[in-house]
């Protein structure tokens, strides 16, 4: 009975999330009875629906760039060629995951400009330090004994890196890449400040009109997403390691 | 097949390897041996290329290794290394099959050779093939690190230290089981151990290394024999003499053993003493031929008769098979206190007899020479 609950009840929120995004009168009923006496309910300049797929583009187009460059960078400055850089980016990068995505968004805007390619810069930089970050650890935990033997098996490096290393080291790098994807579901709603679009639309207008049921829709909306992205991902993740676990 | 010519190996100013040359023959085992930082797993990965000497050259076959594409040449060569020689995020057949897979073979024959290979190390493909490293006891990885060495068929066999992680009782048995495989497979293999019994058990040449030189090499016999100075004197213990017993078989040190039928024994224990105890042991049996006790020659020059009263045997006890080692005879004729042992076959028919006497002159000769 637990186990069927624990296993229904992602779904079921997930579902609700559904519901709540494309279904107006339903989303209007619900907000109308948390937050009673608006003027207004539901954003009417742009559908919700519209602004989950602006959010899930600048998340796909920044996350996916980020894991793409930042597994590249992790596994160059672990190679004997790159190992100068090893420490430089490692501080660099642990470093810069304490600035706050605002900061970062407020320096890219003076650089790049208004609009979704500096918000889709500024989550590209913000979201691939998670991922250097483990791809490095990834790598660097592995134990030399069966990079030797991979070695003495006949590996080419190429092969010693696609064989042995990065099968080793994926479980902390795929660990990586959700920690960034879901730290990125949240930080792209501050896109919507220099107009990228995405949920953050919403809650900024919102404020701006003091409608705690626009601020509200949007959070909630952006909370969901990134609880399913992070289901989603960990899901997938688990089935790849049961087999070989133990 | 292996030649090392002058071969020096320096890391930076410390000298592991200081000018070394020596031969390896063909389906040979040569054991290195000797104290830790002594350079023996430095040659041996200067065979396959896992490192470079600094100068000199090390041989396959005529032609320098360092002429070879470093990765074709390891593809050909065995190489088995101490436990963690297993990739952990493969299965036993992708571990197996790893180097057919790099040498590009096809699916169908890889998974033919694998379980093969399975079959041969005595694992049962179907139980073994999906399981991964961590779900292996010590001796079985080791088992699956020596089919992997094999995959391919490799006429060498690199092998540091590769039981050297495994329970003293397992490493005997994973030692004979691989005698076994050699005598039929004859692969040249380089072997390299800190282990002296291991080293006797499998080696056909020693190679004793110290400081990155060699002290002395030969048939393991003869270094027991005679080392040639106090270290290796020294590394071969005070009990070097008991450690070449077990260089030799039973089978080639038997005599032809006297036996005679229980009913007789009565008769024969009250025969006349003409030459007091100068007789052999009479070896009992029953009706089957398998050995149930003996009449041991009576040592008292003054005594009636020529035998002791009949002494039951048990066969398990007492006997030897032909393939063990001199060693083991010794150690079961001191154990009964007699002057031989007898060997018997696996049915308990009695096969010859190990006398103490010629275990003495072989001792003697060995020193001598």
């Amino acid at each position: 009975m637990k186990r069927v609950v624990l296993a229904l009840l992602p779904v079921a929120l997930l579902a609700s999330f559904g519901v709540f995004v494309w279904n107006e009168p339903i989303r209007g009923t619900i907000l109308q009875i948390m937050f009673p006496g608006r003027l207004s309910y539901i954003y009417e300049r742009v559908s919700l629906a519209r602004l989950v797929y602006e959010h899930v583009a600048l998340v796909a187009i920044s996350g996916s760039l980020a894991a793409i460059a930042g597994v590249t960078l992790g596994v160059f400055v672990t190679r004997p060629i790159g190992r100068d850089f090893h420490p430089i980016v490692q501080d660099i990068s642990s470093v810069a995951q304490t600035f706050p995505p605002v900061a970062v968004l407020a320096l890219a805007v003076p650089a790049i400009g208004f609009g979704f390619a500096p918000s889709i810069a500024a989550l590209f930089i913000y979201s691939i330090l998670p991922v250097i970050n483990n791809t490095i650890s990834g790598l660097d935990s592995i134990d030399a004994g069966v990079v030797e033997a991979s070695r003495g098996v006949g590996m080419t490096r190429r092969q010693i890196l696609f064989l042995t290393e990065l099968p080793l080291a994926a479980r902390v790098i795929a660990a990586g890449i959700r920690t960034s994807l879901v730290i990125n579901v949240g930080t792209a709603t501050i896109g919507a400040v220099v107009g990228a679009g995405g949920l953050g639309t919403v809650i900024v207008s919102g404020l701006v009109r003091d409608n705690a049921a626009y601020v509200f829709t949007g959070a909630i909306t952006a909370a969901f997403f990134a609880f399913g992205l992070d289901y989603v991902i960990g899901r997938v993740e688990r089935r790849f390691y049961d087999a070989r676990s133990n | 097949m292996i030649e090392f010519q002058d071969v020096v190996k320096q890391y930076n100013t410390q000298t592991a390897i200081d000018d070394i040359s020596f031969t390896i023959g063909e389906a040979e085992v040569c054991v290195l041996i000797g104290p830790s930082g002594c350079g023996k797993t430095t040659s041996l990965k200067l065979i396959n290329r896992m490192l470079e000497p600094s100068s000199g050259a090390v041989l396959l076959n005529g032609k320098p290794v360092g002429s070879f594409n470093p990765e074709q040449l390891r593809r050909g060569i065995g190489y088995v290394i101490q436990s963690v020689g297993l990739l952990p995020h493969m299965n036993v057949a992708e571990n197996v099959g790893i180097v057919p897979r790099l040498l590009k073979w096809e699916r169908s024959r890889r998974e033919k050779r694998t379980d093969e290979l399975l079959d041969l190390i005595g694992l049962d493909p179907g139980l073994y093939r999906g399981k991964y490293p961590a779900q292996l006891s010590g001796g079985e990885a080791q088992r699956i690190g020596v089919a992997r060495a094999l995959a391919a068929d490799p006429p060498v066999l690199l092998m540091d230290e590769p039981f050297g992680a495994v329970d003293p009782l397992n490493r005997e048995i994973l030692q004979l089981e691989f005698a076994v495989l050699q005598r039929k497979l004859r692969k040249t293999v380089v072997f390299v151990t800190h282990d002296l019994d291991e080293a006797i058990r499998l080696a056909d040449t020693v190679v004793i290394m110290k400081d990155g030189r060699i002290v002395q090499q030969g048939q393991p016999a003869d270094i027991l024999a005679h080392p040639a100075d106090n270290f290796v004197r020294q590394f071969v213990g005070a009990d070097r003499a008991l450690k070449r017993l077990a260089c030799f078989q039973v089978v080639d040190h038997m005599q032809s053993a006297e036996t005679i039928p229980r009913e007789q024994t009565a008769k024969r224990q009250q025969a006349p003493n003409g030459d007091g105890g100068q007789h052999p042991v009479l070896w009992v049996t029953n009706a089957d031929h398998a050995l149930v006790g003996m009449l041991e020659p009576d040592p008292d020059h003054h005594s009636a008769v020529a035998y002791r009263p009949y002494v039951e045997l048990h066969a398990d006890e007492v006997g030897v098979r032909p393939v063990a080692s001199l060693r083991e005879a010794l150690s079961r004729i001191l154990g009964q206190g007699l002057r031989a042992a007898p060997v018997i076959s696996e049915e308990g028919m009695v096969l010859g007899e190990v006398r103490l006497s010629d275990i003495e002159e072989l001792n003697q000769r060995g020193i001598a020479r």
